[in-house]
């Protein structure tokens, strides 16, 4: 190499040297500045994480998280102490393990009845480490890491609430018996009232059996003395003189045609007394804890027996029940205070409107969802504003002493909370109101119950 | 394009003809780097083109020659400085398929911004088929570096050339073992 060559090349070298050397201090101030990032986003994924365990342990709803595998990958403090594990013993174990009935390989069928790409809420038993088991309610989120299918499972101890809800469920049992009594008492003097009818005349057709026996003894006496003097002409003829005279005195023929018809008065009276008390027994009955299947027109017509003293001096009542009305499953007392609110109701409403030929109509139907009863009536009916608001609990239209604002607020937590219908009305100021009272049928709620059984 | 083509087209030159004709191509080439190439520098590839074309003039030797002994000795270079990629291999074929998934992986560790070539393998029986994509017209220089790598393998194998392209950024290049 010449040394013009050699020069050259050095030259070259050195300034590809320097080239270097300026990369090399670049790449490392780069490298600086990349270690600086990611100490801080260390620094700041580690508080982040801080901050999110510590949400996550404070929270008080269990929450899991759950891998493509159905293994627990990470476990927050509340479910750790609601299942009594700890987070070494139960990290990486089957989520089943936390299920009731699920220690074997089978799928969990909660887990089973999940799609994968909903979020959806499951009442599920859970599993504490030592097998007891708790009423759990338990959301399964769906969510992606890296590109697998995970899911958050979140758990709540239903204990408590169910056992509120079994609370609540009696003193609203209670509050329905206390308002029926009330309603009882409010209505006892024309229940009173209509028994004394027919109790009158029941008394009457007594009193009138009473003479008539008394009557039919003395000829019947008499003619039994004509009988025995029979060997005696004189006598015998004497006796039937005297015995005919009784029976004329005591109208004996007259007696005899009245007797079948006042004994069919006093029966007619006896089973109305019957029918009244029947009524207002049944309706005072404190009702069966568990649903029951309802025959709809049988305890409208029921209802309408107890409260034929609030309607009567101011409607007509009209029925039109449809006939083979299928049953509904539900509480019995229930929905015949739902009934007697609606009716009495009506009645005040025409009582307000002064109407003098006031109409309640009383029908029943079988409808796409299940059997309606309908309640209308010809009274003053209702403003919108005030529509808006009747199911609202303690609202009242009444005078003081008149309603207590709990009756419909009462009927709709009875049909919506507890049978599972609907309660609407159509109204207009001055003409009217119409009430609807949807409820499903015994056996489309035992069929939606099934279906329910049968996911889980 | 690395520095460590070009220091190594150098060295090629230095050695094949002489460091006076490496000095003379590069005056002849007009760079605007002046030639003073590092390996861990980046460098416009057109630098590359121009010292071809000036040695190619200088030495009146085709430049589609010059590229592929390029690429032969380019092949033993590389593998002197990195013989952990190639210890453990047997034969050019494993070698060729190994390249896109694992060699290119580990370059972009020296060098997340690399623009490197699309090499894609299919083997059949006993061929192998190897696509060659680039931004640049270095088709020939991957043709070097593959019978390069059938050299050191001593692999009796066939090389032949299909260009997709008339500039050399698109080539096939289908290897049949011979018995």
């Amino acid at each position: 190499m010449d040394s013009a060559t050699l020069h050259k090349r050095l030259e070259r070298e050195t300034k590809a040297r320097l080239t270097a050397e300026r990369l090399l201090e670049d790449k490392s101030r780069a490298l600086f500045d990349a270690n600086e990032n990611l100490r801080r986003t260390t620094q700041t994924l580690e508080h982040q994480s801080k901050e999110l365990n510590a949400i996550l342990d404070n929270t008080l709803a269990g929450i899991a998280l759950i891998d493509d595998a159905g293994l627990i990958r990470r476990i927050n403090q509340a479910l750790l102490t609601l299942l009594s594990y700890t987070d070494d013993e139960i990290v990486g174990t089957v989520a089943r393990t936390m299920l009731l009935g699920e220690s074997s390989n089978r799928p969990t069928p909660a887990v089973r009845k999940f799609n994968g790409s909903v979020v959806q809420t499951l009442d599920v038993q859970g599993r504490r480490r030592n097998g007891a088991e708790f009423p759990m309610s338990l959301t399964i989120v769906p969510l992606a890491i890296d590109s697998r299918p995970h899911t958050v499972w979140i758990c709540r101890d239903q204990t408590a609430e169910l056992e509120a809800q079994k609370n609540r469920a009696r003193l609203e049992q209670e509050l329905a018996q206390a308002q029926k009594l009330e309603s009882l008492g409010v209505m006892a003097s024309g229940i009173a009232h209509e028994i004394n009818t027919p109790v009158q005349y029941v008394a009457d057709n007594v009193k009138f059996l009473h003479t008539a026996a008394h009557d039919l003894k003395r000829a019947f006496g008499a003619y039994q003395s004509v009988c025995n003097s029979i060997g005696d002409p004189d006598e015998a003829s004497a006796l039937a003189v005297t015995a005919q005279s009784i029976v004329d005195d005591a109208d004996i023929h007259f007696v005899l045609d009245e007797l079948p018809e006042a004994l069919n008065h006093a029966i007619d009276g006896l089973e109305q007394i019957t029918k009244i008390v029947g009524a207002v027994k049944t309706f005072a009955h404190p009702g069966a804890s568990e649903k029951t299947e309802a025959d709809i027109n049988n305890l409208l017509r029921d209802t309408i027996t107890v409260s034929r003293n609030e309607w009567k001096y101011v409607a007509e009542l009209e029925t039109n029940l449809q006939a083979n009305l299928p049953p509904v499953e539900g509480f019995p007392q229930e929905l015949s205070q739902v009934f007697l609110n609606l009716i009495v109701n009506a009645a005040q409403a025409i009582e307000e409107g002064r109407s003098d030929n006031g109409r309640i109509v009383v029908i029943t139907r079988l409808i796409e969802s299940g059997v309606q009863i309908e309640v209308s009536d010809n009274g003053c009916g209702m403003k919108s504003d005030i529509k808006s608001k009747i199911f609202d609990p303690f609202f009242t239209t009444k005078g003081v002493g008149k309603g207590t604002g709990q009756g419909l607020s009462l009927c709709y937590n009875i049909i919506t909370h507890h049978h599972g219908g609907k309660i609407s009305v159509e109204t207009q100021d001055g003409h009217g109101a119409r009430f609807f009272v949807n409820l499903p049928t015994a056996a489309s709620t035992r069929s939606s119950r099934h279906d329910t059984n049968a996911g889980m | 394009m690395k520095g460590v083509i070009f220091t190594n087209f150098l060295k090629m030159v230095d050695e094949t003809f002489s460091p006076e004709v490496t000095e003379e191509i590069i005056e002849r080439a007009n760079l605007p780097s002046g030639g003073a190439y590092t390996t861990v520098g980046a460098y416009d590839h057109a630098e590359i083109l121009a010292l071809v074309v000036a040695l190619s003039e200088l030495t009146s030797a085709d430049s589609s020659a010059l590229v592929r002994a390029f690429g032969k000795y380019l092949f033993g270079a590389l593998g002197a400085a990195h013989p952990e990629y190639i210890s453990d291999i047997n034969s050019s074929f494993d070698l060729l398929k190994e390249v896109q998934d694992h060699i290119h992986v580990e370059v972009r560790k020296l060098y997340p911004d690399a623009e490197l070539p699309k090499i894609e393998c299919v083997s059949r029986d006993d061929d192998l088929t190897v696509h060659y994509q680039s931004e640049r017209p270095f088709a020939s220089v991957a043709e070097g570096l593959i019978e390069g790598c059938i050299d050191h393998f001593k692999d009796n194998v066939t090389v032949e050339r299909q260009d997709f392209s008339d500039d050399g950024r698109h080539a096939v290049f289908v290897l049949k073992r011979v018995a």
